[in-house]
């Protein structure tokens, strides 16, 4: 319990922090917010810039917890509910890849971890590092023109209306394959998996159980998953930060293309918002891991 | 009779001619050479020999169970008349003649595999047999438990597999309820007593002792015909190390099970097992009953196994630094035999060719019952052993080299330095120690009010379990961890008050060895670089003078001056601990503190260390605290020994007060009794301890729950007061409410 | 056995990947130092009789050209060469071009030549230069074509290496700069100063390193070097971990005991022990892959806008700017710096990786 109670309170603290160094990267901009933006006495006064620097950071970080993000300092609409048009199709973005990349990474990551030294295993090493060195925005070049070049077809259109299959498939696949592969993110998966597979592989229970004749699929079963998740958590961070590129690439109106857009045009209340909420999503999932190595681990349980 | 040494029908494992290349592509070593081997039914089997020596891998091989697997095989290897290996002539796709590769002409057909297709073949000739005929467990043994499944699913498993030989109980219950039921009964059987608790805790819970008996039991789950047993109790305590041998000797009479034994170390084999194979360089040089092998080695090399371990501490020739086996005799580089008393004519023979094995024939009579110390007649009872052990040995010249004595380490004949204690002076003090650690929520006395003296000139030494503090107190010493009280006093002058300047005197004048060399020697840095960097301090030195210093220092500990240029990575382990040796040297100390200096290191070497300290002692006039775990290593050494237990000094004399019968404090005896030997009377001492773990109690006396005294007495004072450190016989304190006699 | 040393070299593991990476390494370096001086164009000059010339080389023309890009690329010479206006050279009544966008990218090219008049626009060379240049640009023909605004690509790509290259190293010192102390400290000393170093690096790890330097860029709008300064301390955190553990796997053999045993001060320890000694080899592995890491985030940056501006040439905006052209088929515009861009994300890794490898091996792993 008191190891639990730790981790939620890591987590509360870490916000806080996280929230003070973006408020405090912002702030650091030269000269008067409102003077940028030319904003209106009124505006200023709703995004707080009247007042003092500390006062200004509490009062959003207090509307932040109410999901009041603030105004966008560009067109006035509410940054919150800009966000919330914006990030449903960002998470289907970002965990259809998260989803590609492990179907891709875990059985090659298996199988170069167990038989390292194999044709098949060093092909995989050759593939996943040139793969890895492609940049998202090159490979997202690569993709369109094969796609223009041989299919002569792309949707750029986001769908609307009822949820129909095609236009779905064809709107998202090929940000979800770029994100996926361009991002280094499977590569960084099928390394790091076939590294823990190599250490459990290697691990004295291992050699003991199969020295037991004892179905192996299970110890490694149990030892994989922590470094599978674990893996994931710490992925997330490079996967958000690829959806601007990708998002840029294809168009695509998701939070990436939100917070590209707010940088061009200086936006400060939105691109804080983006970034607080895209903290807020990391930092969740930081915490599932640390709960589920509690539950999991019986060693971390003390 | 046969000459390569079989003992005839009725074997449970019979390997013959066994080789096994690790490598590919050509490029090939050898491993294991020519080995033959055989374990009859309930019988014990010891396989010794030094690291290296190829035992190891001529077990796990075997079983598949090697890290890299090997290339190249030859030779059968069978249980119950059955191949553990593959069909060799459907795998062949080269045959590769032996003899090209320093062998002797024996060719043999040899499987080149690739690689996989070997090993699949070898996994399913095993997969009937792992964990069904034949059970292993391993040096490691919490490591070799799954970190996340519970001792009782670990049983589950083993059981499950394994149903159908418990087909009646099953049927009896049925389900999981059933099993547990079995599995919490095969846990009662290896000792352990409160197995109903034990199965719902994790592997990181329990002691290493515990996990042992854990794997044990899983084994038996299986009902297996022979158990594996690879170095066992080499990470485990002495007492638990004495427990656990029993419990294979019980498992041999109870169940039938013939073990083989693996180990470096002769006091383990020599208690437990009936027949020994020595390797050598992965060859089998001698073989035979142990009492005979044991008792009049034929081969040098035993000879020299059992000199170093029954003769700690005398001067051994060093082997030299790169042996080289071409044709000849792999082992003549060492060989006291062939640099000493052999002629020239003689000595061709061991260069030129492999010595094969000569036969000591020994008759069933000669392995006369009687000759066995009562109570220790190791294939009386059970039906189908092998009556029958051939004794031989591949040497030239077998039983040249003598060993020096019988292999009992009781001999010491150490020219200790004069024991008189005439007005003494003491180079370090030590007052009230105290030392609190705790982790997280709960705290325990590491320290609890140490005081001892060490003389100057002499050698103290600590002995204790792991966990007793020991260890703490040596590094309290060292300054290099903080105490809660107390004083350290060198010549006068307390370690904990001094300043920094004087503190960086002090620490050239107090060093300290370590266990691990690697930790201690930089893997990045030259040997030479490494010693120079300890006249640092001194302020500005002519490197003329470094030069020198160095070179003086490697002569010091019998390195060659050429060593200093290596790293340490290119040292051998005994190597690397002389030069920790010199690195504490360089600074011409006056007082070192020896923490376990040779626990990491082989038999042989152990003895080298230690005649090197012995000899530093005579001519520098050196002082040591020797800190170790066991207590016939320090009994060579020390002139005063403390025993701790659990953070207190529980008895403290000279040396001589250290026998069985004389010490005083229970636990000393039960560490002495623990030291594996064959002495009847022993046995029944230990007998009288309780099978328990060491656990820190809160108030009283630490070791009541393991004290036969006060289980019998259930007296209330140990309950409620520690017993103080008192001088119950002359120079003899100890801290127990009932001293023995 | 006699080998020379370079069998010897070449048995260890990673052998190979160290030399090809190393191999690319050596040819960015010696663009980054050398510039185009040697090249027949600089970057800076326009040859506008040969806007969006495809590669001369006749493998790579037929390879990254369509015949649809062909035709308008033909048009565009006639436009041109007719027209008054060399910043605009496609004519605004093309309804073809105006579909795919051209119009819109010849807008940004007079944007940026706009934009550079005030510094060095003295390079687009008047009318009367310009001719002679373009005579001369008959007998020295482009090996790997231009593009839109007439630069040769050849002398964008070498130019483009520079601001790879150099930010790259404000990147490492930054990341190895603050990471390998903080890492050796958190090792050495434990305790609380591994807790701040730890709560330091979560805090950095809890936010995507692309959109912190999207913050940054939109509170400051800093030039690259600063940039790439924050891509160095969002670095720091991986770094200093690996240190770290490593320092700490050290101190649990002993290694930091032994050290001060012998009386050696802190720095010593620090310095010589665990950092020259046992973590050199590191410091040179995750200068390649941080180098690599850094060549990647300052093209997207470029190619977002926010890395190095047009007037200045990258890889990243090279591609940007090449955007539409592209989708009319100028293959190769866009060809040349993606290739460029992996090649020297690819040599940093394969060096970085194979010496990693030969760590390993040293190491026993």
């Amino acid at each position: 319990m008191r190891t639990i109670a730790k981790i939620v309170g890591f987590f509360a603290g870490s916000l806080l922090l996280v929230s003070f160094l973006i408020f405090g990267i912002i702030h650091l901009t030269p000269g008067d917010i409102a003077e940028i933006h030319n904003l209106s006495p009124s505006t200023a006064h709703q995004l707080y810039l009247d007042r003092p620097m500390i006062v200004q950071y509490f009062l959003w970080f207090k509307g932040c917890l109410t999901l009041d993000f603030g105004i966008s300092m560009v067109n006035g609409a509410k940054v919150s509910s800009l966000i919330g048009e914006y990030m449903p199709p960002t998470l289907l973005l970002a965990f259809g890849s998260l989803f590609l990349s492990l179907l891709v990474a875990i059985p090659l990551g298996v199988y170069r971890g167990l038989r390292p030294v194999s044709p098949l295993g060093k092909f995989i090493s050759l593939a996943v590092y040139t793969l890895s060195s492609i940049p998202v925005f090159v490979l997202g070049y690569i993709v369109l023109a094969v796609v223009f070049g041989v299919f002569r077809f792309y949707v750029t259109a986001p769908p609307e209306g009822p949820f129909q299959f095609w236009p779905y498939v064809s709107y998202y696949s090929l940000p979800i394959f770029v994100l996926a592969v361009g991002n280094g993110t499977i590569g960084e998966f099928v390394r790091f998996i076939s590294l823990e597979v190599q250490n459990v592989n290697g691990a004295m229970f291992i050699k003991a159980a199969r020295a037991r004749g004892s179905r192996l699929w299970r110890h490694f079963f149990r030892s994989m998953v922590l470094p599978i998740f674990n893996i994931i958590v710490t992925n997330m961070a490079v996967l958000l930060g690829g959806l601007v590129v990708v998002e840029r690439i294809f168009n695509f109106h998701g939070l990436g293309w939100l917070s590209w857009e707010a940088t061009l045009k200086r936006d400060f209340s939105v691109i804080m918002g983006i970034t607080l909420v895209m903290a807020f999503l990391i930092r969740v999932f930081m915490l599932a891991n640390d709960l589920l190595a509690v539950w999991l681990d019986p060693r971390m349980r003390e | 009779m046969k000459a390569d040494g079989t003992v005839g029908g009725g074997a449970l494992l019979s390997i013959r001619d066994l080789c096994i290349w690790f490598g590919g592509g050509g490029n090939y070593l050898k491993a294991v050479n020519h080995a033959s081997l055989e374990v009859g039914r309930g019988e014990i089997v010891g396989l010794i020999g030094q690291s290296g020596s190829g035992k190891t891998t001529l077990a796990m091989g075997l079983l598949g169970l090697v890290k890299g697997y090997p290339g190249l095989w030859s030779g059968e290897a069978l249980l119950d008349g059955k191949s553990l290996l593959p069909d060799m002539a459907r795998l062949i796709t080269r045959k590769e003649i032996a003899a090209g590769k320093g062998d002797q002409g024996r060719s043999g057909e040899t499987v080149e595999k690739k690689y996989i297709p070997f090993q699949r073949a070898h996994r399913r000739q095993l997969r009937g047999v792992l964990g069904r005929e034949i059970a292993t467990i391993f040096q490691e043994p919490k490591a070799s438990l799954d970190p996340f499944y519970t001792v009782g699913e670990h049983m589950l498993e083993a059981l499950e597999r394994n149903l159908d030989r418990h087909g009646d109980a099953v049927k009896a219950g049925g389900g999981k309820k059933a099993l547990k039921a079995i599995g919490v009964g095969l846990l009662k059987d290896v000792g352990l007593v409160d197995a109903e608790n034990l199965w719902g805790l994790h592997p990181h819970e329990i002691s290493g002792g515990m996990a042992q008996r854990v794997m044990i039991s899983m084994a038996l789950c299986a009902k297996p015909k022979l158990l594996i047993a690879d170095e066992p109790s080499t990470s485990l305590d002495v007492t638990t190390q004495a427990k656990l041998l029993q419990l294979f000797l019980t498992l041999r009479d109870k169940h039938g099970l013939s073990i083989i034994i693996i180990s470096h170390d002769i006091g383990v084999i020599q208690e437990i097992s009936s027949r020994i194979y020595v390797m050598h360089r992965g060859a089998v040089v001698e073989t035979g009953a142990s009492s005979t092998v044991l008792g009049s080695p034929k081969h040098p090399y035993t000879a020299s196994l059992l000199d170093s371990f029954s003769r700690f501490g005398e001067k051994l020739p060093m082997p030299p630094s790169n042996p080289d086996g071409g044709k000849g005799c792999a082992y003549r580089d060492m060989c006291a035999a062939y640099r000493g008393s052999l002629t020239a004519e003689e000595r061709a023979a061991c260069e030129d060719r492999k010595p094969i094995g000569q036969a000591d024939a020994l008759r069933a009579a000669d392995l006369d019952r009687a000759a066995l110390p009562a109570g220790r007649q190791r294939d009386a009872a059970v039906p189908g052993a092998v009556k029958a052990a051939i004794n031989w040995s591949k040497c030239h010249y077998p039983g040249l080299s003598k060993a020096h004595g019988p292999g009992t380490p009781s001999t010491y004949n150490l020219d200790k330095l004069s024991a008189e204690a005439g007005g003494e002076e003491n180079i370090v003090e030590v007052r009230g120690l105290r030392k609190r650690f705790s982790q997280g929520t709960r705290s325990f006395l590491a320290l609890n009010d140490i005081s001892l003296s060490i003389p100057k000139g002499k050698t103290y030494g600590l002995v204790g379990e792991s966990g007793s503090g020991k260890s703490t107190l040596g590094l309290s010493i060292m300054a290099l961890q903080g105490v809660d009280g107390g004083e350290i006093l060198y010549k006068g002058e307390d370690i904990l008050k001094q300043n920094r300047s004087r503190m960086l005197v002090l620490r050239k004048e107090i060093r300290m060895l370590f266990q691990h060399p690697e930790g201690v020697l930089n893997s990045g840095m030259t040997i030479d670089s490494i010693l120079a960097e300890g006249l640092e301090r001194e302020g500005r030195v002519a490197k003329s003078e470094i030069v020198r210093r160095v070179a003086e220092a490697l002569e010091q500990v019998r390195l060659d001056p050429s060593h200093g240029a290596r790293y340490p990575s290119n040292l051998s382990s005994g190597e690397k601990q002389r030069a920790t040796i010199a690195r504490a040297l360089i600074t011409k100390p006056a007082f070192l503190v020896c923490d376990e200096p040779v626990a990491s290191l082989d038999l042989a070497i152990q003895s080298q260390v230690m005649s090197l300290l012995k000899e530093f002692q005579r001519h520098l006039g050196l002082s040591y605290l020797f800190i170790s775990h066991n207590l016939a290593l320090v009994k060579i050494l020390a002139d005063r020994i403390g025993v701790m237990y659990m953070g207190y000094l529980v008895e403290e004399a000279r040396v001589e007060h250290f026998t069985v019968h004389g010490v005083r404090h229970p636990y000393t005896r039960l560490l002495l009794a623990s030291t594996p030997s064959l002495d009847p009377g022993i046995r029944e001492i230990l007998s009288a301890y309780p099978d328990v773990e060491p656990v820190r109690l809160e108030g009283g006396c630490p070791f009541r729950n393991r004290c036969p005294i006060y289980l019998s007495k259930g007296s209330k004072v140990c309950e409620s007061t520690m017993p103080p450190l008192l001088e119950q016989s002359p120079g003899a304190r100890v801290a127990c409410h009932y001293p023995l006699n | 056995m006699n080998k020379s040393p370079v069998r010897r070299f070449l048995k260890q593991p990673g052998s190979y990947r160290i030399l090809a990476g190393g191999v690319i390494v050596f040819l960015l370096a010696l663009a980054t130092l050398s510039g185009s001086a040697w090249t027949k164009y600089g970057p800076d000059d326009l040859d506008l009789d040969n806007l969006l010339s495809p590669p001369s080389v006749k493998w790579l023309k037929g390879l990254l050209t369509t015949e649809e890009g062909m035709r308008i690329q033909a048009r565009n010479q006639a436009g041109g060469r007719g027209g008054e206006n060399h910043a605009r050279p496609v004519s605004s009544d093309d309804e073809d071009l105006d579909f795919l966008g051209v119009q819109d990218s010849a807008a940004a090219g007079t944007a940026t030549g706009m934009e550079g008049s005030g510094t060095g626009n003295g390079r687009v060379p008047e009318t009367g230069e310009s001719d002679n240049r373009s005579e001369a640009g008959k007998a020295k023909p482009h090996v790997l074509g231009t593009d839109k605004n007439g630069r040769d690509m050849l002398a964008l790509l070498i130019a483009g290496a520079r601001n790879c290259f150099l930010p790259g190293l404000v990147t490492c010192a930054f990341a190895l700069g603050l990471g390998v102390p903080l890492g050796l400290f958190a090792g050495y000393y434990g305790g609380r100063v591994r807790k701040i170093v730890g709560t330091f690096n979560s805090t950095i790890l809890s936010l995507p390193r692309l959109v912190l330097i999207l913050v940054v860029i939109c509170a400051l709008e800093p030039n690259v070097y600063y940039t790439m300064g924050v891509l160095g301390a969002t670095l720091i955190p991986r770094v200093s971990e690996l240190i770290a553990t490593r320092v700490r796997i050290l101190s649990n053999m002993g290694f930091i005991l032994a050290a001060k045993e012998a009386a050696l001060s802190d720095f010593t320890i620090l310095y010589r022990h665990l950092f020259w000694y046992q973590n050199r080899a590191v410091f040179f592995i995750q200068f390649s892959l941080i180098m690599a890491e850094s060549i990647l985030v300052e093209t997207t940056l470029s190619y977002l806008q926010f890395g190095t501006k047009p007037p200045e040439v990258s890889w990243g905006n090279i591609i940007e700017g090449s955007q539409m052209s592209f989708f009319s088929g100028f293959y190769w515009i866009t060809f040349f710096p993606a290739v460029a861009i992996i090649l020297a994300i690819l040599g940093f890794f394969y060096l970085g990786d194979g010496l990693n490898a030969r760590l390993a091996y040293r190491e026993g792993r």
